[in-house]
């Protein structure tokens, strides 16, 4: 296991997002995260990222294990880097492509030719490398929405995070691109640990290995993917799985 | 820790500490005006700011500031009022019936129109204005306050205007659509929905234009023939800051004359200031009313 | 039922709000014609090139030491303050925590943008040209030409900014990547076609300012000058001289062609920069 989350308690100014979160996420697998709208996922993501110091008005309690090291809130901003983000709208920088690829390895001081060997090592991973190799000079928002998210991924596998996390990365994206997009998800879980969010519950039953899933600030049930799409344990899920609610 | 780390704290630190120079700049300004004008209030001669005479130079002297304040004002508020009606009728025609890119030339050349500078404006009311009038007979001399208030009026509209269509547009933005499925003109709900939605801006804008004129210098000095005496439509007359760019040259330092000139700068700074916080209040009005 | 609705009240605002464009078009066509057809008699390449002559000077000759003049205060004017206002913008967008201290900023530099170009001219007299006696000069007079376009400046800067997509900075910052790398590589570039035209329509402004200049730094008569602690002619000054001491409204006209030649160049420049990339 790579990440275990301890009584996570999550606040806008004073309202509670995330209430006493405790869960653990496993080793090269895929986990998702479902449930309707406003329940907290895209926070949850944001607190495992780091970034949610960065976020005006936010503020958190407890503590997550990550690599044997526990982070609270003084220091959850050393998670920032460690982790790849990737966000719901494909948004490339403004810039080409060559140097979307390589804006954070830049930072982190490594040389160039190593730059550029990982930027095209992540090209290829996320099964881009093919369609812009002739045009790395191109602007990255030239290119499609589907293509913006996967360089938005390689991107953001540059920094070789452990844990990538994803916020409804497919939701702007049409049926084609999303099934691209899936595909490679699944390849990629043999060399990263996937969270995803998303309320695409067919989404969720394709890709991952394990659910958890969050309603109104709290984990109402874990477990393995087949386990709770099959087999769900609270009524509070079948009536979710059902679309009762949500 | 790497490179670009430090480089981050530095310019956050050095930053931090120019951005403090925007605060000492204000208080500069006040302090050196304010010092100047207060060894004038305690002279003794402050009791003459509000008589009509001004002999500054002679054996007694006196520093009736009177005609320059009502000039200021009445130029100011004629030339804003005549401005007025004109721009919004010029902005609601090109919102409602200019498209495209006759629309974007309409803008960019109302913005280069108020980017033209006052001395500009004022050689051709001179030119016209004041040359029209000599030429009726009406007066000897052409310079005065009507020429004053016709030439600022025509600087003010296309400024008025563009900030004008600026505010329309975004209505129309907002709106256009649902008032178009209503099957209602451009024109309708020009008149019922976007002049009375933007009533604040143009309020605004109003007194934004109205400061401009109050602080104006050259254009207005150019055609007004500064005479210091009570204003009257077609007669001479003097504004304030006409007074300052006239007399600060041939003002001995820390004379009174001098001194009494700062005043006068400290007087316009008072209106200005004033009309500034109307803006402000304005403003917040109408943010907690339009919600 | 017709007629009923001709004489609805949109209709009136119609009828008369054409009358107003009609109007505004009318006169501001007349203007243009009027200063390019009488500038155009004088307005020849000796009259950029040769130096006021002629008694009273001014009646004869060219404008050239004015033109130089305007360009270096202009120069002057808006170098600091494009470095000031590039500093406090980034500052009050991208650093400060404070939102009260921001506010109070933002508050003072309304206030400066609300002074008078006549009142600057004044404190520009007390504080640069005497008591820190620079003189009646190029640097006083550039410096508060760029104190009165440094809000205009600022605000633009700042509302630039604020435009850059607010979601490229939590995914630069999810990066690992802090504020000032994000400025460099992220806000500068997108961000520089608009801040040069900005800046340009700033030093258009500056140009034809003169109330500012007629007490610190501009002269009635001055060879183009050597150091920025000469006085200088400038061609706004140079126009009002012409007219109010009434020495020739020929020679007027054609200054007014030359200064509204340049402000069409610096326009120019501000339209092509930002216009000519791609869009945002």
């Amino acid at each position: 296991m790579v990440i275990d989350i301890r009584n996570l308690t999550t606040y806008y100014d004073s309202q509670k997002v995330l209430d006493d979160i405790s869960f653990k996420i496993r080793k090269n697998r895929i986990t998702s995260v479902i449930g309707p709208s406003g329940c907290g996922k895209t926070t949850l993501l944001m607190t495992l990222s780091g970034l949610v110091n960065k976020v005006p008005h936010f503020s958190m309690q407890g503590e997550i294990e990550y690599r044997k090291k526990t982070f609270t809130k003084d220091n959850l901003g050393e998670l920032i880097g460690r982790t790849g983000f990737v966000f719901q709208q494909p948004l490339a920088f403004p810039l080409s492509i060559e140097k979307n690829m390589i804006f954070a390895t830049k930072y982190a001081g490594i040389e160039k030719s190593e730059r550029e060997r990982i930027a095209v090592e992540k090209l290829k991973e996320v099964n881009l490398w093919e369609e812009v190799k002739d045009n790395l000079k191109m602007k990255a928002s030239r290119l499609s929405g589907g293509q913006q998210q996967r360089l938005c991924i390689a991107r953001a596998l540059t920094m070789y995070p452990d844990v990538l996390l994803l916020d409804e990365p497919c939701s702007a994206l049409d049926v084609k691109n999303t099934a691209i997009i899936e595909k490679m998800l699944v390849e990629l879980k043999k060399d990263y640990t996937i969270i995803v969010v998303t309320h695409n519950l067919s989404q969720a039953k394709r890709i991952s290995d394990e659910i958890v899933f969050v309603n109104e600030g709290k984990i109402v049930e874990s477990g393995t993917c087949a386990g709770i799409f099959n087999d769900p344990v609270e009524q509070e899920t079948k009536d979710y799985l059902s679309g009762n609610f949500g | 820790m790497n490179i670009y780390d430090y480089a981050d704290k530095i310019a956050h630190r050095i930053s931090r500490i120019v951005v403090l120079t925007t605060f000492l700049i204000l208080v500069l300004i006040f302090l050196f005006i304010l010092n100047e004008s207060l060894s004038f209030l305690g002279s003794g001669f402050s009791d003459t700011i509000l008589s009509v005479s001004w002999r500054p130079l002679s054996k007694n002297p006196s520093f009736g500031m009177l005609p320059m304040i009502l000039g200021t004002l009445y130029i100011g508020f004629f030339a804003t009022l005549l401005a007025l009606p004109v721009s919004l009728g010029c902005a609601s025609f090109i919102s409602c019936q200019v498209r495209g890119r006759l629309k974007y030339l309409m803008l960019s050349m109302m913005d280069m129109l108020a980017g033209i500078p006052s001395v500009v404006y004022g050689l051709l009311g001179f030119y016209t204005v004041v040359k029209m009038l000599e030429s009726t007979g009406l007066m000897a001399a052409g310079e005065s306050i009507f020429a004053a208030i016709i030439t600022l009026s025509v600087m003010l509209i296309p400024y008025m205007a563009s900030s004008y269509v600026k505010a329309f547009e975004e209505v129309e933005l907002m709106y256009g659509f649902q008032t178009r499925a209503l099957g209602v003109s451009k024109w309708y709900s020009m008149t019922h929905l976007v002049i009375v939605h933007t009533k604040g801006h143009i309020l605004t804008g109003y007194m934004l234009a109205l400061s401009r004129a109050l602080g104006e210098t050259m254009a207005v000095m150019m055609v007004i023939g500064n005479s210091p005496i009570l204003p009257k439509l077609f007669g001479k007359g003097i504004t304030l800051s006409g007074l300052i760019a006239l007399e600060m040259s041939g003002a001995q330092l820390d004379s009174l004359h001098y001194q009494s000139l700062y005043t006068a700068g400290i007087i316009l700074l008072a209106f200005l200031l004033l009309i500034n916080l109307l803006i402000r209040k304005i403003e917040s009005w109408v943010k907690s009313n339009e919600i | 039922m017709k007629y009923r609705r001709m004489l609805q009240s949109h209709n009136y605002v119609r009828i008369l709000s054409t009358v107003a464009f009609l109007m505004v078009a009318t006169v501001i066509s007349m203007i243009f014609l009027l200063v390019f057809i009488k500038a155009g008699n004088n307005l020849n390449l000796s009259f950029f090139l040769e130096k006021p002559s002629g008694f009273p000077i001014g009646s004869e000759g060219g404008v050239f030491p004015a033109i130089v003049g305007s360009l270096a205060f202009t120069l002057i004017a808006s170098v600091s303050a494009s470095i000031l206002a590039l500093i406090v913008a980034l500052y009050l967008e991208f650093y400060c925590s404070n939102e009260r201290f921001g506010e109070a900023i933002r508050v003072t530099i309304g206030v400066i943008a609300g002074i008078p170009s006549i009142i600057l001219g004044l404190f520009g007299y007390s504080f640069l040209v005497v008591y820190l006696g620079f003189g009646i000069s190029l640097l006083s007079g550039g410096l508060v030409l760029g104190l009165m376009i440094f809000p205009y400046i600022e605000i633009k800067f700042e509302r630039i900014f604020r435009d850059v997509n607010e979601m490229y900075k939590i995914s630069t910052y999810a990066l690992g990547v802090n504020t000032g790398y994000y400025i460099v590589h992220i806000i500068l570039p997108v961000a520089w076609r608009n801040m040069v035209s900005t800046i340009s329509l700033a030093s258009s402004l500056a140009m034809g300012a003169t109330a500012p200049i007629l007490l610190t730094g501009a002269v009635f008569y001055a060879k183009a000058p050597k150091s920025i602690f000469s006085p200088a002619m400038a061609l706004p000054l140079h126009l009002y001289n012409l007219v109010g001491e009434n020495i020739s409204i020929e020679n007027a006209f054609a200054t007014a062609g030359v200064l509204l030649i340049l402000l069409v160049a610096l326009n120019l420049i501000t339209w092509s920069f930002s216009y000519s990339g791609e869009g945002r």
